[in-house]
């Protein structure tokens, strides 16, 4: 310990006087308004103090290492100082960010330090502390660029590993390496603040870092084991259908040989996951206060088989679920889903009892063995409208124009006299937000480009292929690593409220770099074997 | 030669699998090829009985004579062709306030009324689209959209009961053995008034 503070002196103390200086000159007060202090305050300073630790620790960390000459560490390095600055380029064009709605929402509920808990506490939380270093919405993009930038240049070195790639000129191949991670559907999020932007890198970076283990027998240090376990929690939590990864990642670590992990350390770590999961966990269930958050997840096939159902012969299914949703709106409104009528004041009626809730998800269950073949149509349908197959994909650039204000949200927002919070370039924002969703630059649809660029199925298929070639070659540790990622396709086809891509966003990232590496292997495969020859 | 390719593709079979299989949505996304499956609600069951074409107000007063049923009106773009003084007649005979001059008023040509057993419920004759109205009619839940321009949507139980076309939509429902009786739809175009069931 003693040699620890000794080591790690200058990093600790800037860290340290960071915090104060912040502190001292209230700096939050450029975003955050406030007149008394509360626990949630305290809580994320605390946690900001934690984190500019951790990043002058790690930014130390990285120049030894580069000065040591550690190879993995220079490349990454490079690919960092790829990356980065290219996002920082799309970010002067695309500023302050694709901000749309619910995004706005939750930085409105932090900036007076409450926590959203619809979009998850975790959101609000990470916002909040980003917003301490730089407190302006943009500045919290920029900052989540440099975090994701620091994840691509970590994913890109566990790939090279894993695939066994050796170091290549071809410029394919390093526009391969890039590809994915510059792909319109992922720079849609990256840029807003939805917390799918920063998870789907963190559950790329997961990912692969398993399957580096799994696939490199990498020996897990403490500080390792820790990174690792600390990752698996933010991943299972921040999203409920990710809550898979919990017991399969603690599978996964049990399963491990022990040369790679002691046993102490199987046991340690895996209490520690099960551990902070459920803490965030109950947080997390705990500000929800109702099933309400459950219940959008309903709206849509509910909706569609009270529409079914006969009025006479299901009269009890449809009283039991009257309790709960009000059967005269969804009958006077049929040309809406579920989910936009979830919004509407009195759809969900309040004060239901759990006795009720369990009565009403019966009663869905009843319906929906009784018209199956409405179920299972409305979650298709829902499904194609998400993995942009029929051109209604609701993406958060449908509205992230604030030209002609329109966006209720966006509109709120400008009051607030955030810093920098309006366009640069208006035009090459407004054009490359087109481009990017699959339009001209004028805003007319392109549907084939559209239909290619933001399609979630090939990548998804992707992934299906790797999963099963996994089992193929009866390597069942990976299978089980990729299981995590896989069972989530049917829970988010059951449950997905509405045809939002985001669902799909880390199938869609984790897939095509999936894909991405399988060519380079081939690639770089071909031309060894040639230099052989 | 055939062993070798046999092997090959014993080798690759999964690779060939999702090749085709990503090749095809390609192909299926390019050439619009996967749509949304629509849903046919139950809705009512259509009674058995065969409709005349005749005109408007012979028609009306046709419907008005059946006893314990619903008729559902909703209309757009209509004009004194369509809704002649005779129609209009038999219309304030079943207690809907309109009188033609609000019809040759171009801005007032929406329509939308509800009867409920020989009883008038709701409607009169609009200059813009009014809410839509929505009820329970003897269990079942009727809806009326109207539409400005276009036709007008009348749904019962969720279903789609009126026809598609602009003009005056009418459905009537048979309140003592749940189904429906007609549906049609009068529409005034090119001088000629089409009746569509």
């Amino acid at each position: 310990m003693k040699d620890f503070f000794k080591n790690e002196k200058w990093p600790l103390l800037i860290a340290i006087i960071q915090w104060s200086l912040c502190i001292m000159f209230r700096l939050d007060r450029l975003f955050f308004s406030y007149d008394k202090v509360n626990g949630i305050q305290i809580m994320i300073k605390a946690l900001y103090f934690v984190f500019l630790i951790m990043l002058w620790l790690f930014l130390f960390h990285v120049v030894r290492q580069i000065r040591k000459g550690n190879d993995d560490y220079r490349r990454g390095a490079i690919y960092f100082g790829i990356y980065f600055p290219a996002t920082m380029a799309i970010m002067v064009f695309i500023w302050p960010g694709t901000w749309f709605w619910d995004d706005v929402i939750t930085l409105q509920t932090i900036s007076t330090y409450q926590l959203d808990a619809w979009h998850h506490v975790l959101t609000g939380v990470y916002q909040a502390i980003l917003l301490q270093l730089l407190p302006f919405p943009a500045g919290m993009i920029i900052l989540q660029n440099f975090i994701i930038s620091i994840c691509v240049a970590r994913v890109l070195i566990n790939l090279e590993k894993c695939f066994w790639i050796c170091k290549s000129k071809n410029p394919i191949v390093w526009i391969l390496k890039f590809l994915p991670f510059l792909l319109p559907p992922v720079l849609a999020y990256q840029y807003s603040g939805f917390r799918l932007g920063i998870y789907s890198y963190l559950e790329l970076l997961f990912i692969t870092e398993f399957v580096t283990v799994v696939r490199r027998k990498k020996i897990w240090s403490l500080k390792y084991g820790l990174f690792i376990s600390i990752i698996c929690i933010l991943t299972a939590a921040w999203r409920t259908e990710s809550v898979f990864y919990v017991p399969i990642t603690c599978l996964v670590i049990l399963l491990l040989d022990k040369a790679l992990i002691s046993t102490k350390k199987k046991i340690g770590f895996v209490l520690l996951i099960l551990f902070g999961f459920s803490s965030l966990f109950l947080w997390q269930k705990q500000a929800l206060k109702n099933d309400d958050y459950v219940l959008v997840s309903f709206a849509n096939p509910c909706t569609e088989l009270v529409r079914m159902s006969d009025p006479i012969a299901d009269h009890e299914e449809l009283k039991k679920i009257g309790v709960i949703f009000d059967l005269e709106i969804i009958h006077q409104n049929p040309s809406k889903t579920g989910e936009k009528m979830f919004w509407i004041e009195g759809f969900v009626k309040s004060g239901y009892s759990k006795q009720e809730y369990r009565d009403f998800l019966k009663a869905i269950a009843m319906l929906s063995l009784k018209y199956p073949k409405v179920f299972w149509v409305e979650r298709w349908n829902t499904f194609l409208r998400s993995v942009e197959i029929s051109e209604k994909t609701n993406t958060n650039l449908y509205d992230a124009f604030d030209e002609f204000l329109q966006n209720e949200m966006i509109k709120q927002a400008k009051t607030k006299n955030w810093i920098s919070f309006t366009p640069i370039f208006e035009k090459e924002r407004k054009a490359l937000i087109n481009i990017w969703r699959g339009k001209n630059f004028k805003g007319v649809i392109l549907p084939r480009y559209m239909r290619i660029v933001w399609n979630a199925v090939i990548p998804i298929l992707l992934l299906c292929y790797a999963w099963m070639k996994t089992l193929q070659k009866k390597k069942f540790l990976l299978f089980l690593v990729l299981s995590a990622l896989m069972i989530k396709l049917p829970v988010i086809f059951l449950m997905e409220p509405e045809g939002y891509f985001l669902y799909f966003l880390s199938f869609y990232l984790i897939g095509y770099v999936y894909g991405c590496f399988k060519l380079i292997s081939i690639i770089t495969c071909n031309m060894n074997r040639n230099v052989v020859k | 030669m055939k062993n070798g390719l046999l092997n090959k593709i014993k080798k690759y079979w999964l690779e060939l699998v999702f090749g085709f299989l990503i090749l095809d949505m390609f192909f299926c996304a390019i050439g619009f090829l996967h749509k949304e499956i629509p849903i046919e609600y139950q809705g009512l069951k259509q009674a058995a009985i065969t409709w005349e074409d005749e005109s408007l107000s012979a028609y009306l007063e046709k419907i008005w004579k059946i006893p314990k049923c619903t008729i559902i009106m909703t209309g757009s773009e209509l004009n004194k062709e369509l809704l002649d003084e005779k129609a209009l007649e038999i219309l304030k005979s079943m207690a809907l306030k309109c009188d033609q001059t609000a019809l040759i008023d171009e801005s007032k040509n929406l329509l939308e009324a509800l009867w409920i057993n020989g009883k008038f419920v709701d409607g009169g004759v609009y200059d813009q689209a009014p809410y839509p109205f929505g009820s329970y009619v003897n269990q079942h839940y009727v809806c009326v959209e109207p539409q400005a321009f276009g036709s007008g949507k009348i749904y019962i139980d969720d279903s789609l009961c009126s026809k598609q076309s602009s003009g005056l939509n009418i459905v009537v429902m048979d309140n003592e053995n749940h189904c429906l009786l007609d549906s049609v739809n009068y529409q005034y175009v090119n001088g000629k008034i089409i009746i569509s069931r």
